[in-house]
């Protein structure tokens, strides 16, 4: 393990703690600060993976290059979106879960052998950005559901005060399935023929079944929104679920690589 | 020169007592200047809202002020002396420094946090510069006390939660909409808290106001002081499904808004959020109407704990304000304190400042130097000498300023050199010019 990778963990708790700080704490300058971190954190990370490219290793070579991606893509996909909304409080879920994502990926054994097809790079980018894509939008449902709950319940504490308008959430979590849908659609053709492809390819295993599951969710979910006026309470439970079964593959996926089969 | 604050507010004094004691517009002027005609009084200043009225001034003899401005207020208002002597408070030096910085700061108000009363100091204050009865101390305690205001107004979080029932309401309408600019407004009935919560609204941006009452005149007519339109009872249903946001507030004794109606509205709006805002009493929507989702329902029993928990969070918050605004005031009595050695400061620079120049001049006369750089050189350096002696002993003397020291060696400094006192003007030069050498350097 490179000191560099203590690093950049050590970035991403520490902007974790202040995303934290400034969700329920009295702090206003708690924002600027965690913003900092987490740029300090995404440069170092990128830094990482650069690092990791003139040794080599490539980051689209393998499932812990992907995890690895997903995790910088997720802190850049949240950083470009509050420049045009106030997400301060999302940051507290997302700084996490890209903790949570870079941890997966150095647990996860590399790849050896000879490079793989471009086609399954193309794979693996597209798995990268539509996790990433996925994750900020359960980070945002997760937020709308607590504003949700305190507005309902009428308990107007200091996390409602921090979270961004509820239709500024709503809103947000469907645009980034729009976006995160048509690559995760991706993803899993160019999945489908790279694996079909591979010499020794088994047929059905139980991961093909729940990303099937996972598409359809999000599927439904774009298709209600559009019909029947899905929006709110029951569009933010659907993309948890979504994403938790996206959560689920991967860990299938980590899961076959760490012990086989 | 003390600080000294006399005044009485709602802490001390009835409404009945405030209403007599305040002083209207156009009494401010004179009052300052009688003011300022008190015997020892420097500057002063007057405050005269709702909730206080207050005097602040600048004076040698705290004790003989204070009642001087008791006896003014007493007379100048009609009331007895006996009744303002239990009301009354009275702070001197720091005491009065730090209410100062407190009732700028809002931190002293009723609603503690609110612009107003920083507003209402700022005003008085103008008035008494205008009226030329302000100096160089209080000039300086003034902009400190604004900057520390407008630090704890930013720093802390003391301003910013609503804490009354209207403008509750459209913070919490700006929680579900984010910007009001584009979202419609529905007041049901005419009534003067549903207009209240209305300007809130307006106030945060929303532009398209609908009104819709039984009487349609009424409605036409609140309509027109809010720039809305107006609409009839029968078009309800209708509004319903465009409005983002509705206030009702009539006086009907069954509920107008039932969750049936409501239920359907949302299906044909797509689930569209609506936040309902139910002022009435007895209740104008059915309380199952909560459980719709996307519908936000709140009351005025809800609107009223918002108001409370707010109320406390500002409590909370005035805390920390406060110990940030304790700093700002030591620092400035710290400074102010500094300033009793500003005279024999003073007296110590003209006369040694005099001594070298004459001797400057002799030195230059024996040279035979008339003019030129050469002569200009020699008072250069005699002044030059004069600011290195008397360096050690004006730090000295400013740093045992306002104490029992301070004052042995004030008169030490008086009775060694046999100085004589400077004029007045001059002592208040070397306020304003800021004869503290920290605080040139704070300045920079």
């Amino acid at each position: 393990m490179t000191p560099l990778f203590f690093i950049v963990v050590a970035l991403y708790a520490a902007a974790t703690a202040v995303y934290f700080t400034y969700l329920f704490g009295r702090n206003e300058r708690a924002l600027r600060v965690a913003r900092l971190t987490l740029c300090g954190a995404l440069v170092a990370h990128l830094g990482m993976i650069g690092l990791l490219c003139t040794q080599k290793h490539n980051p689209l070579q393998d499932l812990r290059g992907a995890l690895s991606l997903s995790a910088l893509l997720l802190g850049v996909g949240y950083l470009v979106s509050t420049l045009r909304t106030r997400m301060g409080a999302v940051g507290a879920f997302i700084t996490p879960l890209s903790l949570a994502l870079l941890i997966s990926a150095r647990i996860t054994p590399q790849t050896t052998g000879p490079g793989i097809h471009p086609l399954g790079k193309l794979h693996i980018a597209l798995v990268a950005m539509g996790v990433a894509a996925f994750g900020l939008a359960a980070a945002v449902a997760l937020i709308y559901l607590f504003q949700e709950t305190a507005l309902k319940r009428k308990r107007i504490g200091q996390l409602f005060r921090r979270s961004p308008p509820l239709t500024a959430l709503d809103e947000a979590g469907r645009r980034l399935i729009l976006v995160g849908f048509p690559i995760f659609t991706l993803a899993m053709i160019t999945g489908a023929i790279w694996v079909a492809r591979l010499p020794g390819h088994e047929g059905f295993r139980v991961e093909y079944l729940i990303s099937a599951v996972t598409w359809l969710v999000f599927a439904l979910l774009i298709l209600a929104r559009w019909t029947v006026g899905w929006r709110g309470r029951q569009a933010a439970w659907a993309t948890v679920v979504g994403f938790v079964a996206t959560v689920a593959v991967l860990v299938i996926y980590i899961s076959r690589r760490m012990f086989g089969g | 020169m003390r600080f000294v604050v006399v005044g009485c507010s709602y802490q001390t004094a009835d409404l009945a007592l405030r209403e007599r004691l305040a002083f209207p517009a156009a009494e401010l002027q004179p009052a300052l200047e009688a003011l300022r005609q008190i015997e020892d009084i420097d500057e002063v200043m007057l405050i005269s809202t709702c909730n206080r009225v207050e005097v602040w001034a600048v004076t040698n003899r705290v004790e003989h002020c204070g009642r001087r401005v008791r006896g003014y207020l007493a007379q100048s208002r009609g009331v007895d002396q006996a009744e303002l002597r239990a009301t009354l408070y009275h702070y001197a030096d720091s005491e009065a420094v730090s209410h100062i910085f407190r009732v700028a700061a809002s931190l002293d108000a009723m609603v503690v946090g609110e612009a107003q009363i920083t507003g209402q100091v700022k005003e008085a204050y103008a008035l008494a510069a205008g009226t030329h009865v302000v100096g160089p101390l209080l000039n300086r305690c003034m902009h400190r006390a604004f900057a520390a205001a407008k630090r704890v107004r930013n720093e802390t979080a003391v301003a910013r939660h609503a804490v009354s029932v209207s403008s509750v309401a459209a913070e919490l309408a700006a929680r579900v909409f984010g910007e009001l600019t584009r979202s419609t407004v529905l007041v049901i009935g005419a009534g003067e808290m549903a207009e209240l919560a209305v300007r809130h609204l307006l106030s945060d941006g929303a532009r398209d106001i609908r009104v819709v009452n039984r009487t349609y005149e009424r409605a036409v007519q609140l309509a027109f002081q809010l720039g809305a339109k107006a609409h009839r009872f029968e078009d309800l249903p209708g509004q319903l499904l465009t409005a983002d946001i509705v206030i009702t507030s009539t006086g009907s004794s069954d509920p107008i808004l039932s969750r049936q109606m409501i239920a359907a509205g949302m299906r044909q709006r797509k689930q569209r959020p609506l936040f309902i805002v139910d002022i009435a009493v007895p209740k104008d929507v059915e309380p199952e109407v909560a459980r719709l989702p996307n519908v936000y329902l709140f009351n005025i029993d809800d609107l009223e704990q918002v108001v409370q928990e707010n109320l406390n969070e500002r409590r909370k918050e005035a805390r920390l304000a406060g110990r940030l605004l304790q700093v700002e005031v030591d620092h400035f009595v710290d400074w102010l304190r500094r300033q009793d050695a500003v005279p024999v400061v003073k007296e110590l620079r003209t006369h040694f400042t005099t001594v070298a120049r004459a001797e400057a001049q002799r030195t230059a006369h024996a040279l035979r130097l008339n003019g030129g750089e050469q002569r200009q050189l020699l008072d250069t350096m005699a002044d030059a000498i004069v600011k290195k002696l008397l360096h050690d002993p004006t730090v000295e003397l400013k740093n045992h300023a306002s104490s029992p020291d301070g004052t042995f060696l004030a008169r030490a400094a008086r009775q060694l050199f046999r100085l004589q006192p400077v004029d007045e003007a001059a002592g208040q030069e070397g306020l304003d010019e800021g004869a503290d050498p920290d605080d040139a350097k704070e300045r920079e």
